[in-house]
């Protein structure tokens, strides 16, 4: 099932050629999965079709579309919203992935909420902390490579730099919090 | 490199190459092979089972937290301080950076064209605002207050000065306002609230200790006078140093003074009226009694 996993990855990094990834972004629910019909349960002791209706406090109705449209302000988004395009970085930091970047032998895609997949994680009684990359396609090991030369050069550690390159799962873990560092080496690279 | 089109040996080279490299991580072992349940035992079945030779290691007994091998402990020299005394029945405002507040105008997921109440941050999907954590609403902090560059009319629970200052800097308002429980529940999941045929919740007032906050227009409390809330702003931008935007010749002025009144929880919807979704229906009540509570 892996090297299914794997040669599926593999043909669609070479077949593809990057066009798809770098814009087919799935369609992700936001609402909530809740069923909210489930909630509301009526009196089963209070027959409605028989009620009298003089006793009934008194309401009037609307259908105004002036008055729905706040309550459409209301209902969540039902989807990821695609985010606005920038050149530069934007104010937050946040940066628009780079067409340049498909030229590169490999690829970083962003996850379903538009981020870098750059995570960090405490493990064995916060004695082991790394920093992992997901979403890799391509020549892993070369971008293993050029991370650690990245990580050599700016960040205290030179040649402490503990890199693991995993293949089948298209994820490279590092040992220590470089998360910012590796965050701003992809800005570089544009992914 | 395309698999369409090949056969027989070519095709078996194509897809060794793209095959992972034999390592630990991919071998399997034989076919009908069954694992062990049980660890081995007796003289020399199982030995130290990885675990290491002697001590905590071997036996795999962590000390406790605070525990200092023998010591009196250090979190035992000295007496009780309840500082935290009634900690699970105080008020919490979760913050809200304003770092935080950019990222949602630069990834599309809060529209700064209306204004942002709490519905409007926690449909995001990002923010989280929980009432039976006792969440009484958000607290919006200054991180982040020197990349903050949007224009907004936001309302939130709590606000920081130097928050305040840099929403006012880029010609933006900002009011603080009180939510009670039944409020925040309506406010962070209003579907599910019409849909349980519940009418529009009112606010209620804010509680004893922190009427001041709300009345006080150095925190834009909505209690407090609208005029002394404009000096008071004139004031902060000669504190901080920056030229107070004038609202009044901004396009969107119209937005940026919207308020909500002390006792409507949703702008444009008033407390006692009962949506309903499915037929895109809203139920106004006439009856006096009901108008009166309401109203507050």
């Amino acid at each position: 099932m892996a090297a299914l996993q794997f040669l599926s990855r593999a043909a669609r990094t070479v077949v593809v050629g990057g066009t798809n990834r770098f814009t087919a972004l799935a369609a992700i629910n936001l609402a909530p999965k809740r069923n909210y019909a489930d909630d509301y349960k009526p009196d089963q002791s209070v027959m409605y079709d028989e009620l009298d209706q003089s006793t009934l406090p008194k309401f009037e109705t609307s259908n105004d579309p002036a008055e729905w449209q706040f309550v459409e302000r209301l209902i969540p988004l039902a989807l990821v919203p695609t985010p606005k395009s920038f050149t530069e970085p934007s104010p937050s930091g946040w940066t628009t992935p780079k067409k340049d970047a498909l030229k590169l032998p490999y690829f970083v895609s962003r996850t379903k909420n538009h981020m870098q997949p750059v995570y960090y994680r405490i493990k064995e009684r916060s004695l082991r902390h790394t920093t992992v990359i997901k979403n890799i396609d391509g020549d892993i090991w070369l971008m293993g490579e050029h991370l650690k030369d990245y990580l050599k050069r700016n960040t205290k550690k030179k040649d402490l730099i503990a890199l693991k390159v995993n293949e089948m799962n298209g994820t490279i873990s590092v040992r220590g919090d470089h998360v910012s560092w590796v965050k701003k080496w992809m800005d570089e690279k544009g992914f | 490199m395309s698999f369409s089109g090949l056969h027989g040996r070519e095709l078996a080279l194509k897809m060794l190459q793209a095959l992972p490299r034999v390592s630990h991580a991919n071998l399997k072992p034989n076919p009908n092979f069954k694992p062990k349940n049980k660890r081995g035992r007796g003289q020399h079945g199982g030995d130290k089972h990885g675990a290491g030779n002697k001590g905590s290691g071997q036996r795999q007994n962590h000390m406790r937290l605070g525990y200092e091998t023998g010591n009196w402990p250090f979190y035992l020299r000295f007496g009780f301080e309840p500082y935290y005394k009634g900690h699970h029945l105080k008020r919490q405002y979760p913050p809200l950076t304003l770092h935080k507040l950019q990222m949602l105008i630069d990834t599309n997921r809060i529209d700064t064209s209306k204004p942002i109440d709490l519905t409007a941050l926690v449909n995001t999907g990002v923010v989280d605002c929980i009432p039976e954590r006792k969440h009484y609403g958000l607290n919006l902090t200054d991180a982040g207050a020197n990349v903050f560059k949007g224009k907004v009319n936001i309302e939130v629970q709590w606000a920081s000065e130097p928050a305040i200052a840099a929403i006012e800097r880029n010609g933006g308002t900002i009011t603080t306002t009180y939510y009670d429980l039944s409020s925040v529940q309506c406010a962070v999941d209003p579907v599910r609230w019409f849909s349980r045929a519940e009418p529009i919740p009112r606010r209620k007032l804010p509680l004893a200790d922190c009427l001041e906050y709300y009345s006080n227009p150095e925190n834009r409390g909505y209690l407090a006078d609208p005029e002394k809330i404009s000096q008071a702003r004139l004031a902060l931008a000669q504190k901080y140093g920056y030229e107070l935007p004038r609202i009044e010749d901004d396009p969107d002025y119209e937005m940026l003074i919207q308020r909500k009144d002390p006792r409507q929880l949703f702008y444009g919807l008033e407390p006692g009226w009962v949506v309903n979704l499915k037929d895109k229906l809203i139920f106004k009540p006439k009856e006096d009694y009901l108008l009166e509570y309401y109203r507050g």
